[in-house]
This record gives C-alpha cells, structure tokens and sequence, in this order.
C-alpha cells in the first residue's frame, strides 16, 4: 500500500454527474415552486388590468361570470361563504383540538396516547372527497331529519366537516408545540407543588403559546383551502348567509365549480384565477405567520 | 502505515468569521516529524488554526482566510485537489466521532474514498491502524458492530485509527482527550510517542502537562496569534512572554 | 403541620377531574372517525367483490366495477412520484448540503415552507395554466400527475430537508478531514442515515396524491372512460374523481357503490400511511446515533 490511492476517472465522472443532477433538481425544484406564483399572477393579470373593478369585487354579491345580459365580478359573497364557514369550523375545531393536544402531550397515559395518535392519523389520512361524500350522504340527510331543514347543505354541515379536516392538523402540532417545552419547566412546577393540572395551565401552555397560535392558523390555512369538501357539503347558493343554515359557497368550491365551463383564456377564466390569487395571498400571509411564530417558540425554548 | 513525515510552515495567517478576526496573524514552523504543542486560552484561534491545516476552513460558512499555510513546502491553498490534501494532513476532532458505520468501514473509509476496493489488503491495513492506535484488541470481535456503539474513549481511538488510515504525513490532534478518561489518554500519548520521526503531530491542549510529556517544541496563542514558541523544556522553565508566564502560573484562562 | 388541607385536597381533585373530562372529551373526539368508517364498511361492504374491483363500470357508472379508476390512481400517483421524489429529494440535498447559506436561500426555505400550505385548488388553477394550456399538453394523465408533483414537491423537499438536518454536522466534518468530497459524504454518509426520514415524506406524498381530487379535476381525469389509457397523453379515471362523480354528477348509483369506491380509496391511503408509521417505528428502532 505504499503508491498512493488516485479515484479511477470514472468515479470522479460519476461524481461530477451526481453534482450535476442535484444542482439542476436543486433549480428545476425552485423553478417549479416559483412558477405557480408566476402562473398564477401571470393568468389572473390580464383580468387585473382590463375588466377587474376592486369595488365590485370585494364589496359586491352579484357574481355572475357567464351571464348574457350582465356580467358581474362580485366575490362578496364568497368571501363571506368561506369566512363564515372556516369560522365556525374553527369555533369547533380550536377548543376541541387545543383541548385534546393538551390531553395528549400533558395528562394522557401512554396506553390512551398512543391508540389516541393513531386515530388521529386515521382521521387526517380520510380524503377530502371522502368527506363531501360524508357531508352529502350521511350529515345532510340527518340535518334534514333531525333539525327539520328544507336542505342539508350549507354552512354547518361544511364547518361541522372542515373542523373534523382541521383537527388532527390542529391537534398534532398543537401536541408538537407542547412537547417543546422543555421538561425541567414541568419539574420545577412540580417541585413547588402545583398540581398536574395547574403546571399544565398556568406553566406549560403559557411556554407553549406560540407553537399553539402557530397549530391554530395552520388549522385556519387548511381550512379555507379546502375544496372538495366544502364544493360537496355547503350547497351552491352565492348569497350572503343569514344563518348557519343557509347554503353558500367559498372562494374554493367557487373554481372547483367553474374552471370546467369557463373557456380558456377568456374573463371568466382569469377571474377564477383572481380568485385563486386572493386565496394564494390569504393562506401564504397565515402561513407565513404561523411559520414566523413556530420560530419563535423554537429560539426560545 | 505512516509514509513520511513533511513539515509545516504557517506565515501571516489571518482568518475573519465575518467581521471577527479568529487569527490575526499566525506564524509558527513546525519540522518534520516533530512534535509541536499548541496551548492557550479559550479563543485563542487553535482550532480555527488546526481547520486551516488541511482545509477544513474552506467548509466553514463565512470564515475568510489569508496568508499561507505550506505543507512539505507546498502552498496547501493553492492545491487544486482539497481532498489529497486531506488525506496528507489528519484531524482528529474534540469530541469522539464514530461514523455511523460498522468498526471496520470507518477504518476503511478514507481508502475507499480515495478509490480503495474492499479486500483482504484494505482489512490488513484496517488491523495495522486499529493496533496502531491500541484498539485491535477491544474491537477485533466486533469489527462489524456500528461504531457509535463503541465508547467515547473507544470512539476517539478510532477517529485516531482512521485519521492514520490514510497514510497523513501530518497529524493534527484538536484536544483529543477532553472525553476521554485519564488512563485512555496515557494509552494514546504512549501511541503517539512511539509515533514520532514517522510522522508530524500538531497537538492542541489545554493540559499543560500532556504539552509537557510529549512536545518537542511548544506554542502559546493569545487571541489570534502565536506569541511564543520555544524547546519545550525552555518553554515551561523559563517562558518569555509576560502572558505565557501569567497562563502557566494560572493566574488565567 | 404539613396535614393535607381541604384546600390541597380541592386542587388534586381538580387536576383528576380535569384529566378525566379532557380525556372524555378526546375519547368523543375518536367517535366521528369510527362513525364515518363504520359507515363507509356498513354501507360499502355489499359492493365490495373481487367482481367490483376488476371491472369497469357499467350503465351510465350505475353498475359494473371501479377498475379503470384504480389504474387511473396508480398511473397518477406513479408518474407523480418519478417526478417529485426525485426532484424533491435532490432539490433538498442541493438546498440543504450545496447551496451557501444568505438572504436567497432563506427565501427559498420561505417559498418551500408557505407552498406546502397552499390549497390545492391552487395547484389545479397551475396544472392548468402551465401543463394543459401553456406546455400544451391538453388534459392528460401527465399534465395531471405534473399538476400533482407540483403540490408535492414542497412535501419531499421539507421532509427531505428535515431528515438530512437531523443527521449530525460532526459527520459531514469526519467524513471531509478524511478526504472524502461533498459529493461522497452526501452519498455515504448524510444519504444513508437520512434515508427512513425522506421515505416517510415519500410515502405522505403517496397518500395525498392518491386522495387529493382538486388538482386533477380540470388536468387529466376524466368522469367516465370505457378503456383503459394508452399513453401518458390519454385521459384516465381516477378514484377520488370517480367517488365525486358517482356521488354528485350521477342518478340512479345504488347507495353502495359510492361507500365501497370511498372504501376502496380509503384503503390505498391507509396502506400507504400504515407504510409510514413501520418505517418510522423501525427507523426510531435502528437509529445509529
């Protein structure tokens, strides 16, 4: 062994074509992840510019993208459909989901833990296709006979669905976030006597509070992206709802619906994607949040 | 498994971590085959010195390196290949690292890398070094265990092993025994002892007396530069410097 | 002196009561998902035949079998995995191992994590733009398996960015002094011990690929089609598609059909995400650090 060793040419080939390969996925993957920005502004563009009013847009309720007679761009109502779903959603899903994440990371034995942290996967793998089906053929029928309701489709059945969709989101970060707090807080609690229970309130959830806002506007963020669901439970009525009874229809259900018959290139196609771009900017800015607070909580702790 | 011992010749190195000076100016002559003992306080810039031996320095972010480093006589930041570099000059780094492979494959490692095929030479190579740095006999049932498995004194041995895998005509030792237990270390200083004339060893510490058995020639660094260097035993009997003297007495750092 | 007070025996009982009320409360929480998939089995269960599997659907989609939906699932799940396991994978490595840390790559971190939280229906409006119209592939089983690993791809690259993080810095560095290239310690070292991390990501992707309806909608999958594909340039059916089709565009679906197809696909997913909770107990198991 006394020459010393040189790589084969071959071997520094190879080398080079493997640096190759992960430089150019390393650019196509950003390219890609930067198209949709592109695209998605880049189609909705010409609408901004021409035919795009703001103030119909956003304050109007008449959104009638094909008729003949008068063509109206007013997404009011769709605004309002996905608020008032996504909030009721949330009105159920934040308090059962901060409350189970609790449960789970602080009081929960280990045999409840782990069976309950299966559930919640079986609960986060259902497709959301699975669960329209649900809000149309299981939810809706009972609405109907138990509530007494003309139709079973409007904003509970689509919050009540959307706020089973969020809360494994909601629960497992919100479990994450707990975790993170460092054991030697829970300890010290412990050690000055306080309860299981009040470490957990007045020590543990406190440290925990960003990584916990952070679990809910993930939540928030999957939720008012959702589509098939709520294109499936909520009905098809652009109005502004004046009970949770009512039907409506959000910003998602709204392309899901349309993009088929709207002809390609054309005002009806670019407005959808305005609105495409309005839920982009609205998801991005939670996330973007979320994100900011989950780093937070990680340079504290 | 040692070849020939180069010597190693730093002039006016200076090193920023962004806008902080690390090594304000580093000169220090080591010969071949020499042992050279470089102490002093915490951020004194040793480390940041041992990284730009080999290079190392080039895969820290944002550390800017000038002045030169000559291995052999060679300017080490002007060889094209990093990598042979590497395998001329050894690091054994402050805490144990085995890598997560078996005993055998770390041992290997830096053969195959260097275009090595596996076989009974690269095995027989394999036991030298492992008997060279005094593990043979702990690990030669258990050659196909992973090595992080191993002990911390059992893990520094190894990285000892394996930084001699490649035949390095310089040996550079960051604090190797700060994990390691007092009886393990007189293991490893007996090791490199025996190694002297084979090969030049560059050995930072910060026990004084470790510098004091072993060193033939002894350094003190005093935030970024060396400021002493003399025979080992003038270096502790009659130091010249004014803060060599106060660091000895251990009046700080 | 130091006897229990009445006050003191208040607040442990409090801490047992609340304990055993949130633990109720998660018990309940289980209940909806039993519910649905108990639904979904009592009333998918009479369909479900080998028959139902293997054939293709029949009288206007009121009878027959869910075949050609089942190929169609695992046409668009393959071809979206040969493009966004690989893109993805090699994107982080270059992201996390090449690439100088500055200002561009933490935008690009940025970009990555907020993408991987954008609806689906906003993958669809691209696949749409960019495939079908704009690459002109019209509405095609690539232009749909494209339009999913577009969604994808911000899944692999974070999991695969994650699982290369974990893998201590301390071994980059062994592996650099012993002269070893960035290129062979990725393959070597960071690759290998990363490896269970990025299949997980593989495998979620997997499952949303398969469940997601929203981005082939408008991209490739059609509601009904007697044969199979030919090519990557044809139309397919799709599961999750079909279960909205025959749910909403179709009268006259007997009650079962629906609940088995939903079953059906259900099922994939699960495997899938059975898949991953092995991988990840064997990789907790086996980890060598």
């Amino acid at each position: 062994m006394s020459a010393r060793l040189h790589r084969s040419r071959w071997s520094r080939g190879v080398e080079r074509l493997f640096e190759l390969g992960i430089r150019l996925g390393g650019f196509a993957a950003v390219v890609l992840l930067s198209g949709i920005m592109l695209f998605v502004v880049g189609e909705a563009w010409p609408f901004l510019l021409g035919r795009f009013d703001a103030i119909e847009f956003f304050t109007s309720t008449e959104w009638f993208p094909d008729s003949v007679v008068k063509v109206r761009y007013g997404a009011l109502a769709l605004f309002v459909g996905t608020l008032s779903v996504t909030a009721l959603a949330m009105v159920a899903a934040v308090p059962v989901g901060l409350l189970g994440a609790i449960y789970l990371a602080e009081l929960a034995p280990p045999r409840v833990r782990e069976p309950g942290k299966i559930i919640i996967e079986l609960l986060a793998a259902i497709p959301s296709v699975v669960w329209g089906f649900i809000a149309l053929t299981v939810v809706s029928p009972l609405m109907v006979s138990v509530l007494d309701l003309p139709v079973g489709l409007n904003v509970a059945n689509g919050a009540l669905v959307l706020a089973l969709m969020s809360l494994p989101v909601i629960i497992s970060l919100g479990e994450d976030a707990l975790r993170a707090v460092p054991d030697s807080y829970r300890e010290a609690a412990e050690a000055l006597g306080a309860t299981r229970w009040e470490t957990t309130t007045r020590v543990v959830v406190p440290a925990a509070r960003n990584g916990l806002l952070a679990a809910v506007l993930l939540g928030v963020s999957r939720v008012v992206g959702e589509t098939m669901a709520v294109l499936m439970a909520t009905g098809h009525s652009v109005r502004i709802p004046h009970s949770i009874f009512d039907p409506v229809r959000t910003l998602t259900a709204t392309i899901a619906a349309e993009l088929g018959e709207a002809p390609k290139g054309g005002e009806h196609y670019r407005a959808l994607f305005t609105i495409g771009l309005c839920l982009f900017v609205i998801t991005f800015v939670i996330n973007w949040l979320a994100d900011r607070l989950i780093r937070r909580a990680a340079h504290r702790v | 498994m040692v070849k020939t011992a180069a010597s190693v010749a730093v002039k006016g190195l200076r090193a920023w971590y962004g806008g902080v000076e690390a090594l304000r100016g580093v000169d220090l002559e080591v010969g071949a085959g020499e042992i050279v003992a470089i102490i002093g306080p915490a951020q004194a810039g040793k480390s940041t010195l041992m990284s730009c031996l080999s290079r190392l320095s080039d895969e820290v972010v944002g550390l800017r390196v000038e002045g030169s480093v000559a291995v052999g006589g060679e300017d080490v930041f002007a060889m094209r290949d990093v990598a042979a570099l590497r395998r001329r000059v050894g690091l054994v780094a402050p805490l144990p690292v085995g890598l997560p492979m078996s005993v055998i494959d770390n041992v290997t490692y830096a053969p195959r890398m260097a275009g090595a095929r596996k076989g009974p030479e690269l095995r027989e190579r394999a036991e030298k070094c492992l008997r060279a740095a005094a593990l043979w006999d702990e690990v030669k049932d258990r050659l196909d265990q992973t090595a992080t498995r191993l002990s911390g004194g059992q893990q520094q041995r190894l990285a000892i092993a394996r930084a001699l895998s490649h035949e390095p005509e310089v040996l550079c030792l960051d604090e190797f025994s700060i994990a390691i237990d007092p009886v393990t270390t007189a293991r490893i200083e007996e090791l490199l002892k025996a190694m002297r004339s084979q090969v030049t060893i560059v050995l930072v510490t910060n026990l004084i007396h470790q510098a004091r058995r072993l060193a033939d020639h002894t350094a003190m660094m005093w935030e970024g530069r060396v400021i002493e260097v003399q025979p080992t035993a003038a270096f502790f009997d009659s130091p010249q410097h004014e803060l060599t003297r106060g660091y000895l007495e251990g009046r700080f750092g | 002196m130091f006897e229990a007070t009445e006050k003191t025996r208040g607040r442990v009982g409090r801490s047992h009561v609340m304990s055993l009320a949130l633990g109720l409360l998660t018990v309940l929480l289980a209940a909806p998902t039993l519910i649905v998939l108990a639904v979904l089995v009592y009333r998918g269960a009479p369909a479900l035949s080998l028959d139902f599997l293997l054939s293709p659907p029949r009288a206007g989609m009121t009878a027959g079998g869910i075949f050609p939906a089942i190929v169609g699932t695992f046409y668009l799940v393959g071809l979206s995995l040969l493009v966004s396991v690989p893109l993805g994978v090699m994107g982080a490595v270059y992201l996390t191992e090449y690439a100088r840390p500055g200002r561009l790559l933490d935008f690009v971190h940025l970009a990555i994590v907020n993408l991987a939280g954008v609806p689906s229906i906003v993958h669809a409006l691209f696949g749409v733009g960019a495939f079908v119209v704009f690459m002109r592939l019209g509405t095609s089983i690539l232009a749909a398996s494209l339009t999913l690993a577009v969604m994808n791809l911000p899944i692999v690259i974070a999991a695969t960015r994650e699982s290369l993080l974990a893998v201590p810095y301390s071994f980059r560095q062994a592996s650099w002094a012993l002269g070893a290239s960035r290129a062979q310690t990725v393959w070597h070292i960071v690759l290998p011990n990363a490896l269970p991390g990025i299949l997980t990501g593989v495998v979620f992707a997997v499952s949303r690929a398969a469940g997601e309806t929203a981005p082939i909608l408008f991209t490739g999958v059609a509601f009904y089609l007697p044969s199979l594909p030919n090519n990557v340039f044809d139309q397919c059916m799709a599961l999750s598609m079909h279960l909205f089709t025959i749910t909403t565009q179709v009268v006259g679906v007997p009650e079962s059909y629906p609940a088995a197809t939903a079953l059906v696909l259900i099922a994939l997913v699960l495997s899938a995400n059975a898949v991953s909770v092995v991988l990840r107990s064997r990789h907790r198991k086996n980890r060598r650090w």
